[in-house]
């Protein structure tokens, strides 16, 4: 009996041991879908079935005029369909049907659909392969950022200013058939704030709320901010005015992230005497961060990087001047990289006085992603704007890039850009007034493998400065 | 009016006596002369003479049809007693050979009486009213019995001593007179007949004193002959089978004493059913029994004790259906009907019996036995033997007494009791009270009629609608429901509360080959205090709870399929039940009607059995032997087969492509669970915990395989194989290893309960036969802490039960979710719910996505019965497609995907109950909040923290007149085939309701508007819509629906027509499952050969 006894339990136990070693498996659900994965505006494939855009930023001129356009870009074969929703403060929303032809692009201004000083848009599209940026308008300037593919319930901004020749003003704006209820907390260069008249703070339905930071939070040089809802999901832009009191001045236009990263990318750089470049790093998280700062300059140099540590929920600038991050007067990329894991938000600022030729300020978010396709809008424009396009390559493969506009309803590559080689970790910067016409077209940088795309859209002549980066389409 | 007194009567001393006669000579008319050769009186002497003019005539009834050899024998020792006045008449009832040649030769003197047909022992007997005169007494004789010489003379003797009117000996087997029989029957207040000794007992004459009895068994009775004529003598309605319970009740109602008297004894051959050819013992008793309370009850005492006796009956036919016997059920049941019938006899007799009446009914009551001999029984598990009635009742009443002196049975019972009071108090609290509904416990908001309106009428309204059939569920949900008119509240209380006794019910018979009384009492606690069951109630898994009830009788049915020791005892080869194919068949068809119930619930089982018995032979393997699994195996194949041929068409939809794997298993309740090896031991699912007792019940389970010798420890292998085998398909399944959604974690727990109660059975079983050829050691010292584990293990349960509703939750989603039938949301058109979350506490079935989650619809409001089980895939798969494509981002108009499938509400649950309940959460996998969060055209409602709901902006009524915002251009999008391109870009909200007059689920009225009236229904060209009397045009609305073109606005119908090919499949099914029913029925009869 024996003999039949042992070989049983044998088998039993080591099956019951087998299923109790291998029992590693995680159960944890695979995510459903992409929707949840938003760090940063980014355009639909264009078999989607419908694509939706979120701008939500006016410059509020006065009573009767907002400022804002509307940049739509096709980049499909297919002409689009659909409609842009206009949601004036303290009115009715505006529907309006829009077309807008294969490989073509359209603007659509918010003061001829009507009449408020601020308003945002919706814009839905029944196909993807669209981009959209906006632009405000104002006395001091002009400025474009993307509009937000998508809502969250979550934002958060690295930087901004309420000095006392600052005016920042946060845009909360609120697409839904539901209201939001939002907390709005800063991190400043004097410590955590969170303003009480700012929790709890209701964004109705189909509405935008501006907030203006200097009335909560006065007086500092620098504000990160984070935007959470209770209830409901938002898209908050930054709209940042200097009056040059002090020197600085100019427009910038600011869509905040949705979520930290741990590396955050900015393909263009430079600083200069005049023209300052600061890295504004925010940390959102209950844990202190270690950040480096890397750069790569075109030269090949590659400075030592810079480390520092940001406390939690605090914010740190780091001045490349003072770092000595990167040489002087040479143009760069730099990275902001995590290296303990820790989520952070990274914007880059550029603020420039005489005697830099680069005069005004700009402050934007880095790229938490890499792409092999980015949708440029807004397109160039060689008469106005001086236009340059940054390429860069974070991967460690070389890769090959053309630019393409979208001339005429035809996809047409620009000849001077077709096919450019770009090493390992290095970056090409072109200047759009040498290689097309004054007629702005939407752009598109395509690739054979991933790279970051940045744009300088600031005036030719006047003063302002406007960085941005594309809509990568994934 | 003669009366017969009690002997505490002080008027006995005027008990009339007899003048007496003898009777030798002379005979009535038509009694035949005696055969020749037959003495005469002539033969006696003067002695002789002169005691037999002092002894009162008696004479002798012997009733005989075709008797056998013995009744020789028989008369023989009526031919011997030294009584010297005893007259023998013989009433034969149209025997097929006549008896005469043979009675003349061993009893010439007899007298015989031939009746041309056979009216039954009572009708024969009663002929000696119209052929006997001036007898003193009647000896009412079965041609079976063996009379002692002395017998006739003691029981008169005693007659005139005790002033009896009914005097009956002491039975005892034929040849073997020391073991007992009879010696006089007790009875209580239902009639039910309680033998006072022990069946098969030593005569030690340990019962020898004359006593009262309240019945003397039909063998051999003494009756006094003017008693017998003021009682019209026996009944003769009652053929075979009580007489002498009516008799001798009649004779307590007219005053007699009815005395046993051992010194006279009677060998007792108890052949009448071999003669007779059919096994209706039990239904002639329950029929008699029931005649005779209502004949000899007063008024007041049947209105008391009729009710209690339906009682009873209700019970025991309920106990009957859940333990497979339904014949059994039909029978108890049928004495009523039985009897109803014979009213108008039945007051006749009461008349009768009125005018002879002595005794009042309570003095009578205080010689009944107390309480309920049958329920005694029922509680003992003895009562559905069948054809073993009467000897049950011996044996129950042997196990009552005896279990208060053994100690094993004494375990026995203090088993039962401790886990029947465990289980009553723990569910005392839900018991009555309405079950909330939710996970997999859905409310039966359906009342019977309607059920089986879908399931007959060919259109399921689950999901977005289907032609495809209804699951049998709907009709015996339905039939069920009607049997108890209509009560779905109480049904649903005996479906869902009823498993746990169902099981544990289960689990003592499937012990009960083990001969083990405290082998039995392990099992059944160890599966008592298996946490699982009590889970499956706290996380809402009726699935699990079937599956509890189930899985001891089909484990029983797989064991004793195999024909190896010690379940080669079933009857199903072996104990010369039915030969031939329905041998062969029986259990096949046994296991597969039970699976084909079961697999009407929880359809997974036609699948899970076969992989049981697979366990089963690997087992086998794994100790060398056991060919007889390879049997239970095709046992088990065979009979999933005949589950699925039972469902049919509905079975249909398991084929790939109709819905497959997932319309048996489910949405995966499983998935996600990750229930280590540590659990899975001690059966633990969720949320009760036994803790470290925990661990007694595998190691209880595990003695055998250490102690265990020859079939002990084979089986106890097998079972362990079982268990792990279902361990293995839980772990696995809920690391989504298996590929495939799987049931509840209870399902497939359920079985390795059952094998491991089992196991611990077999241990005790070992520990009594095996331990002692061991010398002392672990061996030893494992056992005893098993037992005294066993006996540890109840206190955490028990403690659990203090609560009084084993953790359900006390409220569900109705209240929760009630503003969704508020007259103004109701108002606005008929409407779906989507449910979206975990399968495991979504409470509808559905679909499962790739990633673990499960969406299901359900119609305005939260889910009902009907919504328990799949829809098959067709339309329903748009909700799907529309939820990708919002997942991954392609659009912000999930809202305008859904509207026209009639999509109001979209529900994401992250609790099965409200979140003030203990239901654990389970959170949706992430990224499907952030996706509903970001549709443009869902709005958000604040009801319960475990809920997320969202309304639907852009939703159309199901039936609605379809109109669009803008000038879109509604007739276009109408005729697009493809659903979601037509009305992505399309508002279609201004659509308003129409039809709302809804006479059932497939037929509306009202007025429609001239234009597209849209039915959200899948497509189907059986949909017919009528306007002012003309039929409309319909099209395939968006590629998936119906809409209809009408031209005449007005008063409409819409309706769906009913295929003649539903009709016959229902006609088609009913006819298997009766078929199916009457086979198993007729199988488990015992053949003539095997009765005798």
């Amino acid at each position: 009996m024996k003999g039949e006894r042992l070989p049983a339990i044998v088998v039993l136990v080591a099956v019951l041991a087998g299923m109790a070693l291998l029992d590693v498996a995680d159960p944890t659900p695979a995510p459903f879908g992409a929707a949840g994965a938003f760090a940063m505006p980014t355009a639909d494939d264009p078999s989607s079935l419908s694509s939706t855009w979120f701008c939500a930023a006016s410059a509020n001129v006065d009573e009767g005029a907002s400022g804002l356009e509307v940049l739509v870009a096709n980049y499909g074969d297919e002409p689009r369909s659909g409609t842009v929703t206009w949601m004036p403060e303290g009115s009715e929303p505006v529907l309006r049907p829009i077309e807008i032809p294969a490989h073509d692009g359209l603007v659509l201004d918010a003061d001829e659909a009507v009449e408020a000083g601020a308003v945002s848009a919706v814009v839905e599209l029944d196909g993807g392969g669209v981009a959209v940026e906006h632009a405000v308008t104002a006395g001091s300037g002009r400025s474009v950022a993307p509009c937000a593919s998508s809502a969250s319930d979550r934002w958060y901004l690295a930087n901004g200013s309420t000095a006392r020749d600052a005016d920042q003003v946060l845009v909360l704006f609120n697409p839904f058939p539901a209201d939001a209820v939002v907390d709005v907390a800063f991190a400043t260069d004097q410590g955590r704030d969170q303003p009480e008249a700012l929790q709890g703070l209701p964004v109705p339905a189909g509405s935008t709320t501006r907030i203006s930071v200097g009335e909560f939070v006065r007086r500092r040089e620098v504000t990160a901010t984070t935007v959470s809802t209770r209830t409901g999901r938002l898209v908050v832009d930054r709209l940042q005015r200097f009056d040059g009191s002090v020197g600085r001045s100019g427009l910038s236009l600011a869509l905040a992230a949705p979520a930290p990263a741990e590396v955050w990318t900015f393909p263009a750089g430079r600083h200069e005497e005049g023209l300052v470049e600061r890295w504004h790093v925010y940390n959102p998280s209950d844990r202190d961060a270690v950040v480096t700062v890397e750069a790569l300059t075109d030269s090949g140099e590659i400075p030592i990087p810079v480390e520092r540590t940001v406390s939690a929920r605090g914010q740190l600038v780091i001045d490349a001047t003072e770092a000595a991050v990167v040489p002087a007067e040479t143009a760069h990329s730099s990275i902001v990289r995590s290296v303990d894991g820790v989520g952070l938000v990274v914007e880059r600022e550029l603020s420039g006085v005489a005697p830099s030729s680069r005069r005004g300020w700009s402050s934007m978010l880095g790229s938490p992603l890499a792409a092999e396709r980015w949708l440029l809008a807004a397109g160039a424009g060689a008469g106005q704007v001086d236009e340059r396009l940054v390429v860069y390559n974070p991967g460690p493969e070389p890769v090959r890039f053309s630019v393409v506009a979208q001339l005429d309803g035809r996809s047409v590559v620009v000849d001077e850009l077709s096919d450019v080689e770009l090493g390992p970790a290095s970056r090409r910067e072109v200047t759009m007034a040498e290689v097309l016409d004054d007629s702005p077209v939407p752009l598109s940088v395509e690739a054979d493998g991933p790279v970051v795309v940045e744009r300088d859209l600031s005036p030719a002549a006047d003063p302002g400065i406007t960085t941005l980066l594309g809509i990568p389409l994934p | 009016m003669r009366s017969w007194r009690r002997p505490t009567d002080r008027r006995r001393g005027h008990y009339p006596r007899l003048t007496v006669a003898v009777q030798h000579q002379r005979t009535s008319v038509g009694v035949p002369e005696p055969t020749s050769g037959a003495t005469t009186g002539d033969a006696f002497d003067a002695e002789e003479l002169d005691a037999i003019a002092h002894a009162p005539p008696v004479v002798a009834v012997v009733v005989t049809h075709d008797p056998g050899p013995w009744l020789e024998e028989c008369l023989a020792s009526l031919g011997t007693q030294d009584y010297p006045n005893l007259s023998v008449l013989v009433v034969d009832t149209a025997s097929t050979e006549d008896p005469l040649p043979r009675i003349a030769a061993t009893l010439p003197d007899a007298y015989v009486r031939h009746l041309d047909a056979n009216p039954g022992f009572g009708a024969a007997a009663n002929e000696v009213l119209a052929v006997v005169e001036g007898a003193s007494f009647y000896a009412f004789c079965h041609d079976d019995i063996l009379l002692d010489p002395s017998a006739i003379r003691a029981l008169v003797e005693e007659a005139f001593r005790s002033n009896a009117g009914v005097v009956g000996p002491k039975l005892v087997e034929w040849g073997s007179p020391e073991a007992l029989l009879q010696v006089g029957l007790s009875a209580d207040k239902t009639g039910v007949l309680t033998p006072l000794v022990e069946r098969g007992e030593l005569d030690q004459e340990q019962h020898d004193r004359v006593r009262d009895v309240f019945a003397i068994p039909g063998a051999c009775t003494l009756v006094r002959t003017d008693l017998f004529a003021s009682l019209d003598g026996f009944d003769p309605a009652i053929t075979y089978l009580g007489d002498d319970l009516d008799l001798c009740w009649r004779a307590h109602v007219a005053g007699a004493r009815v005395v046993v008297v051992p010194a006279a004894r009677v060998q007792h051959r108890e052949e009448l059913q071999t003669r007779r050819g059919v096994d209706d013992r039990r239904r002639l008793f329950a029929r008699h029994r029931l005649r005779t309370m209502l004949t000899c009850y007063g008024p007041f005492h049947l209105v008391r004790v009729l009710p209690q006796a339906a009682l009873f009956t209700l019970i025991e036919a309920v106990y009957a259906l859940a333990a497979g016997r339904p014949a059994q059920s039909a029978e108890v049941l049928g004495a009523w009907t039985w009897n109803g019938r014979r009213l108008g006899e039945i007051r006749q007799r009461r008349r009768s019996l009125r005018a002879v009446r002595g005794l009042r009914d309570g003095e009578i009551r205080r010689l009944q036995g107390r309480g309920s001999a049958r329920l005694t029984s029922f509680l003992r598990g003895e009562l559905g033997r069948g054809d073993r009635v009467r000897t049950s009742l011996a044996v129950a009443g042997r196990d009552l007494a005896g279990s208060l002196q053994a100690g094993p049975r004494r375990a026995a019972i203090t088993a039962c009791v401790v886990v029947a009071v465990m289980v009553a108090i723990g569910t005392r609290e839900l018991v009555g009270e309405r079950l909330p509904a939710f996970a997999n416990l859905a409310e039966f908001d359906r009342g019977p009629l309607s059920l089986l309106s879908e399931y007959a009428r060919g259109w399921r309204s689950a999901g977005l609608g289907s032609e495809a059939p209804a699951p049998t569920a709907f009709a015996l949900l339905g039939l069920l429901g009607t049997v108890l008119l209509g009560g779905m509240g109480l049904l649903q209380q005996v479906l869902v509360l009823g498993c746990l006794p169902a099981g544990l019910v289960g689990v003592w018979r499937l012990t009960r080959f083990l001969d083990s009384p405290r082998a039995r009492a392990v099992g059944l606690v160890v599966y008592a205090v298996a946490p699982l069951s009590y889970d499956a109630l706290a996380r809402g898994r009726w699935d699990g709870l079937i599956l509890y009830a189930a899985a001891p009788w089909i484990l029983a049915r797989l064991l004793t399929a195999t024909g190896e020791a010690p379940f080669d005892r079933s009857g199903s080869g072996s104990d010369g039940r039915r030969a031939g194919i329905g041998r062969s068949l029986r259990p096949v068809l046994s296991l597969g009607l039970l699976l084909a119930v079961v697999a009407a619930f929880v359809p997974l089982v036609v699948v899970l059995v076969p992989v049981l018995a697979l366990a089963l032979v690997l087992g086998a393997v794994l100790t060398r032997g056991g060919r007889g699994t390879l049997v239970a195996l095709a046992v088990a194949g065979g009979a999933s087969m005949v589950a699925l041929v039972m469902h049919l068409p509905w079975s249909l939809t398991f084929l790939p492509g109709n819905g497959g794997w997932s319309a048996m298993a489910g949405i995966g309740a499983l998935g996600g669970s990750d229930l280590g090896v540590g659990e899975l031991l001690r059966l633990e699912t969720g949320i009760e915990s036994l803790s470290a007792l925990g661990w007694v019940v595998p190691l209880a389970g595990a003695l055998a395989l250490f102690i265990g010798r020859g079939w002990r420890l084979a089986w106890a292998v097998r079972a362990w194989t079982v268990a792990v085998t279902c361990w293995a398909l839980v772990w696995a399944g809920g690391r989504d290893l298996l590929g495939l959604p799987m049931p509840s974690a209870e399902v497939l727990v359920a079985p390795a309960a059952a094998a491991l109660a089992l196991a611990a059975a077999l241990g005790v079983v070992a520990f009594e036969r095996d331990l002692s050829g061991y010398g002392f050691g672990l061996r030893q010292v494992a056992s005893l802490i098993a037992a005294g584990g066993v006996v540890l293990a109840t206190v955490p349960v028990a403690v659990t039960a203090v609560d009084g509703d084993w953790g359900v939750p006390d409220s569900d989603f109705t209240r929760t979710l009630s503003f969704m039938e508020d007259g103004e949301v109701a108002g606005a058109g008929a409407f779906r719910v989507l449910w979206l979350g975990a399968p495991e506490v979504l409470p509808v079935a559905g679909e499962t996505m790739d990633n673990s989650l499960a969406y299901g619809l359900s119609e305005n409001g939260p889910p009902g019965i009907a919504d328990r089980w799949a829809s098959p895939p067709g339309a329903s798969d748009l909700v799907g497609e529309a939820l990708r494509l919002a997942a991954d981002g392609r659009t912000a108009r999930l809202g305008r995907l859904l509207g026209p499938l009639g999509i109001r509400y979209l529900v994401l649950a992250e609790r099965s109950a409200p979140a003030r309940s203990e239901t654990a959460v389970r959170l949706p996998p992430a990224g499907v909040a952030a996706t509903l969060a970001q549709q443009l055209d869902l709005r958000g409602i604040d009801v319960d923290p475990a809920l997320t709901i969202y309304e639907n902006d852009a939703w159309v009524p199901e039936r609605a007149a379809l109109a669009a915002s803008g000038s879109a251009d509604v007739a276009a999008a109408v005729a697009a085939t493809e659903p979601f391109d037509a009305t992505v870009g399309l508002d279609l909200s201004p659509s308003s309701p129409v039809l709302d007059g809804a006479a059932s689920a497939v037929r509306f009225r009202g007025d429609v508007p001239a234009g597209t009236v849209y039915l959200a229904e899948a497509a189907s060209s059986r949909w017919v819509l009528e306007s002012e009397g003309e039929v409309a045009e319909r099209q395939t609305a968006f590629g998936w629906a119906n809409a209809f073109t009408v031209d005449q606005p007005g008063e409409a119908t819409l309706r769906y027509r009913t295929s003649p090919l539903r009709w016959l499949a229902v006609a088609g099914q009913a006819l298997v499952w009766l078929a199916m029913v009457g086979a198993v029925v007729r199988f488990r009869r015992p053949a003539p050969a095997a009765r005798s």
